[in-house]
């Protein structure tokens, strides 16, 4: 291996006193463990939104984000949520009994943690959930207003004639509204110390840019069309002229679409492990 | 298919295990996690589980 420095490591970041970065699970049903170790200090991500459909879409919520200590055996079952479709939520990543939730990108909500959806154009956002273990999610932002900040980020507000409004910040970004306003712009995705918000789309103007994450960047948006919002292993897709980009691995929303195009994928969640 | 990458650091030791699809990209790291001085090298692959096999079915109409 070799390359670009993990953002995890214990040399970049503070991890758990006396804890090391041991595993990254992004696929199956459960983690092998050795048999010394009888408990582990978890992130869980849950999968990041599908961006909104054509025509002015909103972003999608970053995925949930759950962190604690869980007590594990020598072979433990797990789920990995995937990341959403046009238009769908992430599904959850469970483990131990704690449970991170998918991002939101329209009814029915975001499940534990997961950031709201960016609301289309002309509409209101999503409000952001709460936390597995509690904290609030961030307000729905309005057809003039940004997404409330939480410990997940509300959806921005979409818009038929402003500039469409950003998703609010969290633990996971919620997603930029849309507009379908004359040369206006779609609302960035909000940032997420884990799981960035996908960018919200216009019609005639620049979609919105995917939300960053603490060591990952959001996709830019080149087009019409939302970036996706960065995830916890990588960055977001870059949006195109039509079709919204891709969230990043790890729980990223995926970016808002406009006119003709489909909305980005969310990126899949993840388990991280300490011991 | 999901696979378990087992990775060893050539100075300290230090084992990192990484499980994924196999059309997923590996997760780099530069040096190694726990030492900060070695780097990672592959000790290792195991598949867990396979896709489903697609099934064909087939019948005719009597």
């Amino acid at each position: 291996m070799a390359s670009t420095v993990f953002p995890l490591a214990s040399t970049s970041t503070v991890v758990p006193r006396d804890l090391t970065l041991q595993q990254t699970i992004t696929s199956g049903t459960s983690i092998t463990f050795p048999s010394s170790i009888t408990w582990a200090y978890a992130v869980l991500i849950g999968g990041g939104a599908g961006g909104r459909t054509t025509g002015g879409g909103g972003g999608g919520g970053g995925g949930g984000v759950t962190i604690g200590w869980v007590r594990v055996t020598t072979s433990t079952p797990c789920t990995i949520g995937a990341g959403g479709a046009e238009s769908v939520n992430g599904s959850p990543t469970t483990f131990g009994g704690m449970v991170a939730g998918g991002g939101g990108t329209q009814t029915p909500t975001a499940g534990f943690g997961g950031a709201g959806g960016g609301g289309n154009a002309g509409s209101a956002g999503i409000a952001g959930a709460a936390g597995f273990f509690g904290g609030t999610g961030g307000a729905a932002g309005t057809t003039t207003a940004a997404g409330g900040n939480g410990y997940s980020g509300g959806g921005g507000g979409g818009s038929t004639s402003l500039s469409a409004f950003a998703g609010g910040v969290g633990m996971s970004g919620g997603g930029g509204g849309a507009t379908s306003g004359t040369t206006t712009n779609g609302g960035a995705g909000g940032y997420g110390t884990w799981t960035g918000g996908g960018g919200g789309s216009s019609v005639t103007g620049a979609g919105g840019a995917g939300g960053n994450t603490t060591s990952y960047t959001g996709g830019t948006a080149s087009g019409a069309a939302g970036g996706g919002g960065a995830g916890t292993l990588a960055n977001g897709s870059a949006g195109g002229a039509i079709n919204g980009g891709a969230g990043g691995s790890g729980g990223g929303g995926g970016g808002g679409a406009s006119t003709s195009g489909t909305g980005g994928t969310g990126g899949n969640g993840c388990i991280i492990l300490y011991y | 298919m999901t696979i378990k990458y087992e990775y060893k650091c050539n100075a300290c030791s230090h084992d990192y295990v990484e499980q994924r699809g196999n059309d997923e990209p590996n997760i780099f790291f530069s040096t190694c996690l726990k030492c900060n001085v070695g780097t990672y090298e592959e000790t290792g692959h195991t598949v867990l589980s396979l896709e489903p096999e697609r099934v064909t079915v087939e019948y005719s109409e009597e």
